[in-house]
């Protein structure tokens, strides 16, 4: 019963439009007024919620990110992704695949790639001949690639919400091969796309260019070995390999690419304390909901309902996929991190899944969710960059939604590609 | 009026950054003390911690204001304007309803907390938890500048 008004206060107040973060709050709050309990403990979870030392990474990464798209690393990126991939047909979309990995690897913020990659390619696409649709479909494609590339703030949200001890460096390498997996399988898409609509192949600017190229760019690149490198050999923690980063990203910007002044310092630490705030708060409030839920013995009761209905492995991973990629078309990824964790990581575990796999199984299913509708942040944001509507971008998506999902499965039932690389 | 409520939440996110930038200096300081004078200080991380809260409620108030919070809009946009209108009233009163809870509890928390000290640090416990009670207030007051028609001006506008 109280489960069921929680749910529905929920989608009714998503419905109307009331902030995420204080949907989760509202409705945990009517639910505990109803058990009896005083709703002050909502608020005392949200704060619980938030002082966790780990999820200060969080701030730092979106800083040290925000920071490295200041000193226009993106620019630097699609240099060396138009030497490497632009003479294929089909050229500028594989170019914006592979900036777009490596903004990733820079960054790890979808949202940061769409408007940096994007705002930068979708013209020059455009000019070239390619649809503008096209366009924004590769670019808010290629940016789910950011959540799985290492570094990802969401797995460390996933390691926090998980309840037991997940090392992040593992999940960080986890990451890379489906990373990989998922830009190939875009890059076969754009092909076979490219073919179809004959769009022009680029010209090899020389192996000289090339490598100055890719030289300007390494500098930006070598943020991401410090965090994976430094946490694996244990020589930071999590948290302060981000802090880290933010203070090679400052001396990168300034000393060597000379392009991070005091106006874009604000710039950026001004646009982290804005989403920093907005994201925590909807963490600390998902924190306060699932709190909730497992006092309301809800992830008992879906694991006994899916474990009852059949034991086959196969099917039970696939109900679990159908349940993410549902969920993450109208909810945002952070709260359903914190919400979902502690209900599906047990069942996964009890069919023997590596908890590390099924993280990394939920960041990219999850991530699909960010690039469609109703709810797709990532969406939103590609389509304003290429001032298109929404609706004329999600029309012509559906072969890159079947290259994710064909991904996805593979990554889901293919336990190495995930695996491999970790010890 | 305008301008003032614009001011505060401007300053409440400056605030918020600065509070970041302090962060990020203090967790590298943690890492430099540890390798270069082989000691961690003990007082790094709960400092930090109590910063994030500052920066993390002080801009989650000023989000209200600002606009920049996550919301579905969809439907609001789908539906006829009067009923619109309704919808966003209504979003403003749960957020200040919110605001109120987050204001009240945060009070109780702050007072009941404060004759206990942060071990690591020792300032009061109640000083880590001040940003609720201040936050709630913040929300009450934009989310109600909101409702009576002194949102930001291209809210205004659109309205």
């Amino acid at each position: 019963m109280e489960l069921i008004v929680l749910f529905l206060s929920l989608l009714g107040l998503l419905a109307i439009g009331v902030p995420v973060a204080f949907a989760l709050l509202i409705s945990s709050m009517i639910v505990f007024a109803l058990l009896g309990l005083n709703p002050l403990i909502a608020v005392q979870r949200l704060s619980a919620g938030i002082d966790v030392f780990t999820l200060m990474a969080i701030p730092f990464f979106i800083f040290a990110g925000d920071l490295m798209t200041q000193t226009g690393i993106a620019a630097r990126l699609i240099k060396v992704a138009e030497g490497v991939f632009g003479r294929i047909r089909g050229g500028l979309g594989h170019v914006d695949i592979g900036a777009s990995m490596m903004f990733g690897a820079v960054s790890g913020s979808a949202i940061a790639s769409v408007s940096a990659i994007g705002s930068t390619m979708i013209p020059i696409m455009e000019e070239r001949g390619y649809d503008r649709a096209f366009s924004v479909n590769v670019t808010s494609a290629a940016a789910i690639l950011g959540l799985i590339i290492p570094p990802s703030h969401n797995m460390i949200i996933y390691a926090a919400a998980s309840g037991i001890s997940i090392s992040i460096g593992d999940l960080f390498v986890a990451g890379i091969l489906p990373g990989l997996l998922c830009a190939a399988v875009l890059m076969v898409t754009v092909s076979i796309i490219a073919a179809k609509k004959g769009y022009p192949k680029g010209s090899f600017p020389g192996l000289g260019v090339l490598f100055v190229s890719a030289i300007s760019a390494l500098p930006g690149l070598m943020t991401a070995v410090i965090i994976v490198v430094g946490i694996l050999g244990g020589v930071f923690t999590p948290t302060e390999s981000s802090a880290v980063a933010i203070v090679y990203t400052l001396i990168i910007g300034v000393v060597v690419y000379r392009s991070l002044g005091v106006p874009q310092f604000k710039a950026a630490v001004i646009n982290s304390a804005k989403t920093t705030s907005m994201i925590m708060l909807i963490i600390g409030s998902a924190a306060a909901f699932g709190w909730l839920l497992a006092l309301l013995e809800a992830p008992r009761m879906l694991s006994d309902l899916i474990l009852g209905l059949t034991n086959s492995p196969i099917l039970i991973i696939a109900m679990v996929l159908v349940c993410l990629l549902l969920l993450g078309t109208f909810m945002d990824m952070a709260p359903l991190i914190i919400i979902v964790t502690p209900i599906f990581l047990p069942v996964m575990q009890a069919i023997g899944m590596d908890p590390v796999h099924f993280g990394i199984i939920m960041m990219l299913a999850l991530g699909i969710g960010l690039i469609t509708p109703p709810v797709g942040t990532v969406l939103f944001v590609a389509s304003a960059v290429g001032k298109i509507r929404m609706e004329d971008t999600v029309r012509s998506m559906w072969p890159f939604y079947l290259a994710l999902l064909l991904s996805l499965l593979l990554v889901a039932y293919i336990p190495q590609i995930s695996l491999l690389l970790v010890k | 009026m305008r301008s003032f409520l614009d001011r505060l939440a401007q300053l409440a996110v400056v605030f918020g950054a600065l509070c970041l930038t302090v962060m990020t200096a203090i967790i590298t300081y943690q890492v430099v003390a540890r390798y270069v004078f082989n000691s961690s200080p003990a007082w790094s991380e709960r400092l930090s911690l109590v910063l994030l809260a500052y920066l993390v409620f002080f801009g989650a108030a000023a989000g209200v204001r600002l606009g920049f919070h996550i919301c579905i809009t969809a439907i609001r946009d789908a539906m006829p304007g009067p009923v619109a209108s309704v919808f966003i009233s209504a979003t403003h009163i749960l957020v200040a309803a919110a605001g109120l809870v987050i204001l009240l509890a945060g009070f109780q928390l702050t007072t009941t907390l404060w004759e206990f000290a942060i071990p690591s640090l020792g300032i009061p416990r109640g000083l880590a938890l001040l940003p609720l009670p201040v936050c709630g207030g913040m929300i009450i007051l934009f989310s109600i500048a909101n409702l009576i028609g002194l949102g930001p001006e291209e809210q205004a506008e659109a309205a």
